[in-house]
């Protein structure tokens, strides 16, 4: 190494290597090359933690399918519930610990299984379930029963 | 098919794992592949399409990697019953360019149908895998035949039956089934008996295997058996919906006294005098043998050391 700008050339060559044709020989070209794949690399430690998520979730969709629910609901439930388990975890154990994840999903599953079945019901007859919940007054409850016998009357014609 | 493959992608030219030293999630490309055996009669074309979609690119494992080919093969038949809704069957139009100038040209449902009845199917499925270099790849795992015969008797052992979140295999209507039916085996998921008793077969006089025919048997059922995955046990009813880990049953097969004991029960076996069963799987070692094949042992060693060139003895002749 004889002259100063050897040593920086070095630098960039060294990281250079395995690339086409004068990219990892002739400085002027592969600095460009080299600060392409840098800045690619600076953009991929945050893709990769976006992507190891989106692969997480996937697995836990399949995996949940099989206990009746998708990724979307589960997530509702099991976020409400407090295990503390992030979604690396439970892809995890979706694979490779079968049992201790069938655990976890019906566990979750079990909780909200009033909510699940409330799905399954037609609107109309959910509108009537709404009306009468606990949170009103017993004043507020008596006007809707106004509403919930009109209703009811629409349905047996 | 309909389209030929200009290059193999990278990703496949090599076998088997993808061996850069890199990390691989799970089983990858070497994941285990079902059967899966479809009737498309009578199911409308997009909603088949995109079931059928997803479990050739295997989203319904929870060992998905997108990075590699791990779906499952799907074999459909009756593909010429397939439906489309409304007026698609005049009104949809399949497209494509020549490459010459003015050369669109357009083909309307029905007349697929006519000429090449299990593309209608094909298409469908083809633009709903993902648009990248294992698409092709991912294709070929789909067979599709317009009538009710297929080539694949042989992976009717491999048959699985559907998962239960894949509904859109309905039942037709009794009077469509008849019982000479040669398809009835596929209405219901079924698995073939991989052997016959040696007494049955030569009874029957039908069939005697040869013995090169049964060893093969006996390996596919070997590894038949030693690959199943893992059956989750029937866990006990949860109660009101949690699993009290520690009071269970304890099952104890064998007779080790240091393994896997809980300290209580140590303690109170100890104090009531009991102990452990001998254990079956260890052998007594006699020491008096021990110590004759060591003296053994260090009387050639003796030998050696006197001796010092034992390997001079050597005959030239055959040079």
């Amino acid at each position: 190494v004889f002259f100063a700008f050897m040593v920086n050339h070095a630098k960039i060559l060294k990281l250079s290597k395995g690339y086409r044709g004068a990219a990892n020989n002739i400085f002027r070209v592969s600095i460009q090359a080299v600060y392409r794949a840098q800045t690619n690399q600076y953009k991929d430690r945050k893709h990769r933690k976006r992507s190891y998520r989106t692969l997480w979730i996937a697995r836990i969709n399949a995996a949940v399918q099989y206990y009746g629910v998708n990724y979307s609901r589960f997530m509702g439930y099991y976020s409400k519930l407090g295990i503390g388990l992030n979604r690396k975890m439970l892809a995890e154990l979706a694979v490779s610990e079968p049992i201790s994840f069938r655990a976890i999903a019906t566990y979750v599953v079990s909780q909200f299984k009033d909510v699940e079945e409330a799905r399954l019901i037609p609107a109309r007859e959910r509108a009537k379930l709404w009306v009468t919940r606990d949170t009103l007054t017993d004043e507020q409850n008596a006007m809707t029963q106004v509403f919930v016998d009109a209703l009811n009357k629409k349905t047996k014609e | 098919f309909f389209f030929v493959m200009l290059r193999t992608p990278r990703c496949m030219v090599g076998k088997g794992f993808i061996a850069t030293g890199k990390r691989v999630l799970h089983e990858g490309n070497k994941a285990k592949r079902n059967w899966y055996f479809i009737d498309a009669k009578e199911q409308v074309v997009g909603r088949l399409a995109s079931q059928i979609a997803k479990l050739i690119i295997g989203k319904h494992k929870p060992t998905f990697d997108p990075s590699v080919v791990c779906g499952d093969n799907v074999v459909v038949t009756n593909a010429k019953d397939v439906t489309l809704t409304r007026n698609q069957w005049k009104r949809k139009l399949y497209r494509w360019h020549t490459g010459y100038p003015g050369g669109l040209r357009e083909m309307p449902a029905w007349r697929m149908k006519e000429r090449f009845p299990e593309r209608v199917l094909e298409k469908a499925v083809w633009g709903m895998l993902p648009k990248n270099k294992l698409r092709y790849h991912r294709f070929k795992l789909l067979r599709v035949y317009p009538e009710g015969e297929h080539n694949h008797h042989a992976q009717l052992n491999k048959a699985a039956p559907l998962p239960p979140h894949f509904k859109f295999h309905a039942k037709p209507k009794e009077g469509l089934l008849p019982k000479d039916d040669p398809m009835a085996h596929l209405r219901e998921f079924y698995v073939v008996k991989i052997q016959q008793s040696e007494d049955a077969i030569r009874a029957d006089g039908i069939y005697i295997p040869s013995i090169k025919e049964e060893k093969k048997r006996e390996k596919q059922i070997h590894r038949y058996v030693h690959r199943r995955p893992v059956q989750v046990q029937d866990l006990p009813d949860f109660g009101e919906y949690f699993v009290d880990v520690h009071n269970e049953p304890v099952k104890r097969p064998y007779g080790f006294d240091d393994v896997d004991l809980v300290h209580e029960e140590v303690a109170e076996n100890r104090a009531a005098g009991i102990e452990p069963p001998a254990d079956p799987r260890r052998e007594e070692v006699d020491e008096a043998l021990f110590h004759k094949h060591q003296a053994e042992i260090k009387e050639n060693a003796e030998a050696v050391d006197q001796d010092p060139t034992p390997r001079e003895k050597k005959n030239d002749d055959n040079d």
